[in-house]
């Protein structure tokens, strides 16, 4: 049985404009997914109606068996599908450690979970007393990172955790990701433009250009494959 | 707007036209009340809705919510009673007074409210009209609580005479068609291009040259002005103006018409205030508590029902089938038009020093973002600036273009110093900025906002004559030709990057600052992009771009420059930088050490 399991959705943000126009993908237990496309191809979309937070018009949406279609998000977060959104949302007022509790919320053994996080996580280790917005924009994307990792999930969706780091950086994140992966067993469902974090992460990769999947791919072959990626991105 | 749009407009115009005209010939008891006349009423509504089009001017154009109206519409009364009682003059002069009077007073208060925005703007303006209700409670010279008499008829002029209410009340329409005469005027100017420009995108704006403060402070005394003379317009019609009557709770009813009929569209303010002083009556109340009750009914239906007020929903309804424009075609100019031939990157020889920062620092606190960094770029150089989150380099630019004060140092462009310079008017100067997230005008057209910056970008202080003029120019230099026409939200991510360069290039700079345009952009955008910033150069502009697509960057550059916590790491040639061990150490990383180093054996294979 598939972790995730996405049939024919269609929906956007208002009733009338589509912006998936029926996307199929899944996502086996363990298993890390990338989602590669061009801005505008209704990634974040499908990873905003798979947490919950838009309602799509059609299709269907199955976690670990269970239908979540219409589920409100908290939810399906308390199911153990954590989102981790675009551009570094971290709660800039509050200390390291406080953001990390909050991702931990009603969860079993929270004080358990963190220690074995700052494991995988020893920058943020140092900084638990430091208010997240103090936080250089590598070490904010760690932190979202890790928040949604505290509530022990068993598919974490991630939005572009690369946008916007440094090159050095990237691959500190990839190496991370690939980590959790080890440790934690963790299923990814990972949205990138960037193809070295995409193959340097997943599995397989599904290619979406205006709302659909046009392609899907073993993610290491999308690796210094300029004119598949070109074919598929535009 | 299409030919059966327009028609329909007319009638609609025309039938509200005879329905106004013919209120005096109506049976004066038809609403049914006792001690109100319909004529009374409509004199009312008809100086309610000249208020409510001044202050829906000012809310609308500029996005402030503003209660101290409320006060100035007071003012204006006052003003033309005070004047037609002390110095003895006509209703006409008096008119004067209560145009000029409000607009010296709102001078202070602008200039103090607008400097905040929101909820403080909002407050300021509340403390205001209070302040005033204060003290025209408190004069002599307004006759304090009691009241100010004035019962004055305007003398007349030519064969027109006001004696009759009637007349009077045709005065206040023809009134009231000016002010939304004055409204249509300002909103289809360019300078209401430019406020609505603000209003949608304040920093752009302020980046791409446009001074904030001057043209909200315009719109804010005209507004004055409006509700001034519609002030004295209420003492003629009451007789007698008490201070309650311009208290901020009362103005509340003027926003509620304002909300009712609709904010964004022309004559929905007017209408508005004819429905709030209509409905209590013809639902038969003269108690106050009860109309009170229904405004407030009212007010919350209608932000339910009618988000944009009824006027606006009645026009959503009949600009017809809203068909949703065609999405729009990814990549740019909609993919398959050509862009113009890519300019090879030619060695070119450089200026004169174009931009200095000497030592510059920038402490926030104990951070110091920037802590004595030197930067000297030459005229017709792109220069790269990398380095890690976090190393400065958006800090760096803030500082340059004027959007940060610099804690301490100097920097120096066209050997002119640069510092106690505001952002757009270090834009006038030819000093362009653009935004790491890509902004755009929310309520333009592509072609619209080009055209809003070249139209001011005529009278700058340095203008690069060498760049396209006009917006269809710069537009298909960017190869958004095709999309010029499509709503800005309308356009993909690749396109609005595209637009946000477009419109930088539209004020004709000779220095453009790009913070990170190539982020989120598909290999096909990237090089459009690249073929964009290399035919600006050899237009004459010359390029500070920071990036983290290498890829994208290095090819472009003639010399880089790497940031490291605040401070240069190292700078130079974009071939010796990528070698760099430091720079790799700290920013490039060993993956990319090995990538370059496989490109390199790749292409000696």
């Amino acid at each position: 049985m598939a972790a995730l399991e996405i049939v024919d959705l269609v929906g956007g943000y208002t009733p009338k404009v589509d912006v998936l126009h029926g996307v199929a993908i899944d996502v086996h237990p363990q298993e890390a997914v990338a989602i590669l496309g061009a801005n505008g191809a209704g990634k974040s979309t499908l990873l905003r109606v798979v947490s919950g937070l838009i309602a799509p018009r059609q299709g269907s949406i199955r976690f670990n068996g269970a239908e979540i279609t219409g589920v409100s998000p908290h939810r399906i977060a308390r199911a153990g599908l954590a989102h981790v959104p675009e551009g570094r949302q971290v709660f800039v007022r509050q200390t390291v450690a406080d953001n990390l509790r909050l991702g931990g919320m009603g969860s079993q053994g929270q004080e358990e979970r963190l220690e074995r996080l700052l494991d995988v996580f020893p920058v943020l280790r140092d900084k638990l007393g430091q208010r997240a917005g103090e936080l250089s924009g590598g070490q904010q994307q760690m932190l979202a990172i890790a928040r949604g990792l505290m509530s022990q999930p068993s598919l974490l969706m991630l939005d572009e955790p690369s946008l916007g780091l440094s090159p050095k950086l990237v691959d500190e994140v990839i190496e991370l990701l690939a980590r959790v992966r080890r440790e934690l067993k963790t299923a990814f469902l990972l949205v990138e433009q960037n193809a070295a974090v995409a193959a340097g992460v997943a599995d397989r990769a599904y290619v979406m250009r205006r709302g659909e999947v046009v392609g899907e791919e073993h993610a290491q072959a999308l690796l210094g494959n300029d004119q598949l990626l070109s074919a598929y991105l535009g | 707007m299409g030919r059966r749009r327009r028609v329909y407009v007319a009638v609609n115009i025309a039938l509200a036209l005879v329905v106004l005209v013919a209120v005096p010939t109506w049976p004066p008891h038809l609403i049914g009340s006792a001690n109100t006349t319909l004529l009374s009423v409509a004199s009312l509504a008809a100086i309610w809705a000249i208020v409510a089009v001044g202050t829906g001017m000012f809310v609308n154009l500029s996005g402030l919510p503003t209660l101290a109206q409320g006060g100035l519409w007071g003012v204006g009364a006052y003003a033309s009673g005070i004047t037609i009682i002390h110095l003895d003059i006509g209703f006409w002069p008096s008119l004067l007074f209560a145009a000029a009077i409000p607009a010296l007073l709102a001078l202070p208060i602008a200039l103090v409210a607008l400097r905040t925005t929101g909820v403080a703007f909002l407050v300021v303006t509340i403390a205001f009209t209070e302040f005033i209700v204060l003290l025209i409670t408190n004069l002599s010279i307004t006759e304090g609580p009691r009241g100010l008499q004035a019962a004055e008829p305007p003398g007349s002029i030519g064969p027109l005479e006001f004696e009759s209410l009637s007349s009077q009340y045709y005065l206040y329409l023809v009134f009231l068609a000016l002010a939304i005469a004055l409204y249509a005027a300002v909103a289809r100017s360019r300078f209401g291009a430019r406020l609505r420009a603000i209003r949608d995108r304040e920093r752009l704006a302020r980046s791409l040259g446009i001074n904030v403060l001057v043209h909200q402070l315009i719109a804010f005394e005209l507004s004055a002005t409006v509700v001034g003379v519609a002030g004295a317009l209420l003492l003629l019609q009451q007789q007698v103006v008490t201070p309650e009557l311009f208290g901020s709770l009362q103005f509340i009813g003027i926003y509620l018409a304002i909300v009712l009929g609709g904010l964004t569209v022309l004559g929905g303010p007017a209408l508005g205030a004819w429905i709030v002083l209509f409905l209590p009556l013809w639902i038969g109340s003269d108690d106050p508590n009860m109309s009170l009750l229904i405004y407030g009914v009212l007010l919350v239906a209608a932000m339910l029902v009618l988000p944009r007020g009824l006027l606006g929903a009645l026009k959503g309804w009949t600009a017809g089938a809203a068909e949703p424009a065609p999405a729009a075609e990814p990549g740019p100019g909609g993919g398959d038009v050509a862009l113009p031939p890519p300019v090879e990157r030619t060695a070119q020889p450089l200026g004169d020093v174009l931009l200095e920062a000497t030592s510059v620092k920038r402490w926030f606190g104990a951070n110091r973002a920037l802590d004595g960094i030197d930067i000297s770029v030459r005229t017709g150089e792109i220069r790269g600036v990398i380095g890690p989150n976090g190393s400065g380099k958006t800090t760096l630019l803030n500082c340059v273009s004027g959007f940060l004060a610099t804690t301490d140092g100097a920097i120096t462009y066209r050997g002119e110093p640069l510092q106690g310079r505001r952002p757009d008017s270090i834009a006038r100067l030819g000093l362009v900025r653009t935004f790491q997230e890509p902004e755009a005008f929310g309520s333009f057209t592509a072609r619209e906002s080009c055209e809003l910056i070249v139209a001011s970008a005529r009278s700058r202080e340095a203008v690069n004559e060498q760049l396209p003029e006009g917006a269809d120019a710069v537009l298909a230099s960017c190869g958004l030709s095709a999309a010029a026409d499509l709503p800005v939200t309308e356009l993909s991510y690749g396109q609005l990057r595209l637009l946000g360069v477009a419109m930088a290039l539209s004020c004709r700079p000779y220095l453009l600052l790009l913070d990170e345009p190539a982020a989120g952009l598909t290999p096909t955008d990237a090089v459009a992009l690249r073929d964009v910033l290399l035919n600006a150069r050899a237009a004459g502009v010359t390029l500070v771009v920071i990036d983290h697509d290498m890829s994208f960057l290095l090819p472009i550059c003639d010399s880089v420059t790497v940031l490291d916590g605040g401070t240069k790491l190292a700078e130079g040639e974009p071939d010796a930088i990528a070698r760099d061990p430091a720079v790799i150490a700290a920013y490039l990383g060993e993956s990319f050490a090995k990538r370059r180093a496989g490109m390199l054996a790749g292409e000696k294979g």
